[in-house]
C-alpha cells in the first residue's frame, strides 16, 4: 500500500526500543512478541544459586534481543551493584559468559541477537560476592526477544536486510489516517490478591496499534506511585500472553528512577516497546492478570496509534 | 533559501476537489520553532472541564511533543485537539506519563493545528492537594512561501 504523502514525516523512532535495526522481517517467517522471565532468585552473602533452570517455549524458536536484570535486597544491607554476578549456559550446553560477570555489564541490549532453540532449557548461575553480613538479594532476570514461527503463506518479505525498526511500524495510507492514542489504566487492591483476565476496553471509534506500556515514573516524590511488588502478565485480543510467566514489576528497585522497562516504561514519554506492534480492532479488548503481593496501587498506560478512516473526497 | 518567495496569501489558495482550499503547487513551509505553554493552578478536588489554550492566529502550528514540568503528582489531563479528537481517554497523571526532554511526550506523527484553533483540557486534581499545571506543546511555526511572480 503506498505511503501518504505528507510534508510531515514520522517523529522519529520514539517508539523504537533500543534494538531496533534487528529482527529483520523474512519471507516465511513472522515474529511474535514474547518475553521469558526467570522467577526471583533469593542469593545469599558469598553465596552461590546454580542452576535455575529458564526453560523456552517449545513451539517456536526464540530471539533474544535484551537481558534485563533486577537486583533487589532480600534481607539486612543492600548489595553493591558489581556485588551480584551471573554465569549463563544455553540450551546445548555452551557457556554463554565464561566465568562469572556482574549482571551490570551484561545487562542491555545484544547485538546481535541470541538464538535460542525451542523447548532448550537456559541454565543460569548467580553469585552474590558480598561480604556484608545477612547481605542477601533477589534477582530478577527477564529476556525479551521474540518468537519466531514460520508462516509459509506470509508474503511479507524484507526490501533491504537493514530497516529501522520505526519504518516498520504501520504507516498511514490514503485510506487510513493514524494518529496518538493512548489508554491509561490505574487497579487498586487491598492486600494480597490475584485478579485474572482483567478486560481491558478500548474505543470502538478506530482500531488501535498497540505499540508499548507506559507506568508511572519510578522516583521518590511520586507518592502515587506503585510500592510493593505486583505481577503483571498482559494479553493480546487472541488471549496470547505476551510473557511466559507474570513478570514481577520491581517497584522499589534500589537502582530507583532507573531500570523499569522490564514490563512498564519508566513513566514519562518512553514506554516499553513492543515489536512487532499489536492490532487491537475497534471496540476490542485486551486482558491482564495482576498478582499483588501487597496492598497496592497499579497505574499504566496503554500507547499507541489509533487508526480512523479517513473520508474519501 | 530562494529569494524569490514571498508569504502566501489568502488569494493564492486554490480550490481542491470542489470542497477544499489547499496551498498552490510550489509553495513552500518555513518552520520556525514554537512552543505554546499552559499555566494553570489547580486546589486540591477540583475539577475543570473544556479549558482552552488558543493556538497562534497567524499560522499553523505543528505539534511535535508534549512536555511537563508539573512537579504535583495526581492531577490527570485529558487532552483534545482542534479537530476533535483525543490524546487520551481519560485523563492521564502528567507527573508520571509526561515529561521534559527525554521523557517528553513525543507525537509520531506532529499534529497540525489550524490558526486560531482552541486545544481543550478536562482537568481532574481529585488529589488532596493543590496542583500547578505546567504544561508545554512544543513544535513548529510554518510559514508557507510561495514563488514572488509578481503578484
Amino acid at each position: 500500500m503506498a505511503a501518504k504523502a505528507s510534508p510531515f514525516p514520522p517523529f522519529g523512532n520514539m517508539y523504537a526500543p533500543p534494538w531496533y535495526g534487528f529482527s529483520p522481517i523474512l519471507k516465511g517467517i513472522r515474529d511474535m512478541e514474547y518475553d521469558l522471565d526467570l522467577p526471583p532468585v533469593t542469593v545469599a552473602a558469598g553465596g552461590f544459586s546454580r542452576n535455575n533452570q529458564l526453560p523456552v517455549d517449545n513451539d517456536a524458536d526464540y530471539l533474544v534481543r535484551e537481558l534485563q536484570f533486577v537486583v533487589v535486597s532480600a534481607t539486612g544491607t543492600a548489595p553493591a551493584p558489581s556485588d551480584i554476578r551471573v554465569r549463563i549456559r544455553d540450551g546445548d550446553g555452551r557457556l554463554f559468559t565464561s566465568d562469572f560477570v556482574p549482571i551490570l555489564d551484561i545487562n542491555g541490549p545484544l547485538v546481535p541477537a541470541w538464538p535460542l532453540q525451542r523447548g532448550c532449557v537456559l541454565l543460569i548461575d548467580y553469585q552474590n560476592v558480598s561480604t556484608a553480613p545477612e547481605s542477601s538479594a533477589t534477582v530478577w532476570l527477564l529476556l525479551k526477544g521474540w518468537k519466531r514461527k514460520l508462516c509459509p503463506d506470509d508474503p511479507t518479505e524484507a526490501a533491504s536486510p537493514y530497516i529501522p525498526m520505526y519504518q516498520r511500524f504501520t504507516q498511514p495510507d490514503p485510506a487510513n489516517d493514524i494518529e496518538d492514542f493512548e489508554y491509561p489504566f490505574e487497579f487498586t487492591s487491598a492486600g494480597v490478591e490475584d485478579r485474572l483476565k482483567l478486560p481491558l476496553q478500548t474505543d470502538n471509534d478506530a482500531d488501535f496499534l498497540w505499540r508499548g506500556i507506559t507506568g508511572d515514573w519510578n522516583t521518590g516524590s511520586n507518592d502515587v506511585a506503585t510500592t510493593g511488588n505486583v505481577g503483571l502478565t498482559f494479553y493480546d485480543v487472541w488471549g496470547v500472553p505476551l510473557v511466559q510467566a507474570p513478570i514481577q514489576n520491581p517497584w522499589g528497585s534500589m537502582r530507583s528512577g532507573g531500570f523499569r522497562e522490564t514490563i512498564l516504561g519508566n513513566g514519562g514519554g518512553r514506554p516499553a516497546p513492543f515489536f512487532p506492534e499489536i492490532l487491537i480492532p475497534r471496540g476490542g479488548v485486551v486482558q491482564l492478570d495482576i498478582s499483588f503481593g501487597a496492598a497496592s496501587v497499579v497505574r499504566f498506560s496503554l500507547r499507541g496509534m489509533k487508526v480512523y478512516g479517513v473520508c474519501q473526497l | 533559501m530562494n529569494a524569490k518567495l514571498r508569504e502566501m496569501r489568502l488569494s493564492d489558495l486554490q480550490l481542491k476537489t470542489c470542497t477544499r482550499w489547499v496551498a498552490p503547487d510550489g509553495v513552500v513551509y518555513l518552520e520556525i520553532a514554537h512552543t505554546l505553554p499552559f499555566y494553570l493552578s489547580v486546589a486540591a478536588g477540583v475539577m475543570l472541564d473544556d479549558v482552552e489554550l488558543g493556538t497562534p492566529p497567524e499560522f499553523e502550528f505543528a505539534c511535535k511533543q508534549i512536555c511537563s514540568t508539573g512537579i504535583t503528582p495526581g492531577t490527570l489531563v485529558q487532552i483534545q485537539w482542534p479537530d476533535g479528537r483525543y490524546l487520551s481517554n481519560p485523563g492521564v497523571d502528567f507527573f508520571s506519563f509526561v515529561g521534559t526532554g527525554r521523557r517528553a511526550r513525543g507525537l509520531e506523527f506532529p499534529k497540525r493545528i489550524k490558526p486560531a484553533s482552541k486545544i481543550r483540557f478536562n482537568i481532574d486534581n481529585s488529589a488532596a492537594g493543590a496542583s500547578d499545571l505546567e504544561i508545554y506543546f512544543e513544535g513548529v511555526l510554518r510559514v508557507p512561501l510561495v514563488p514572488n511572480n509578481g503578484r
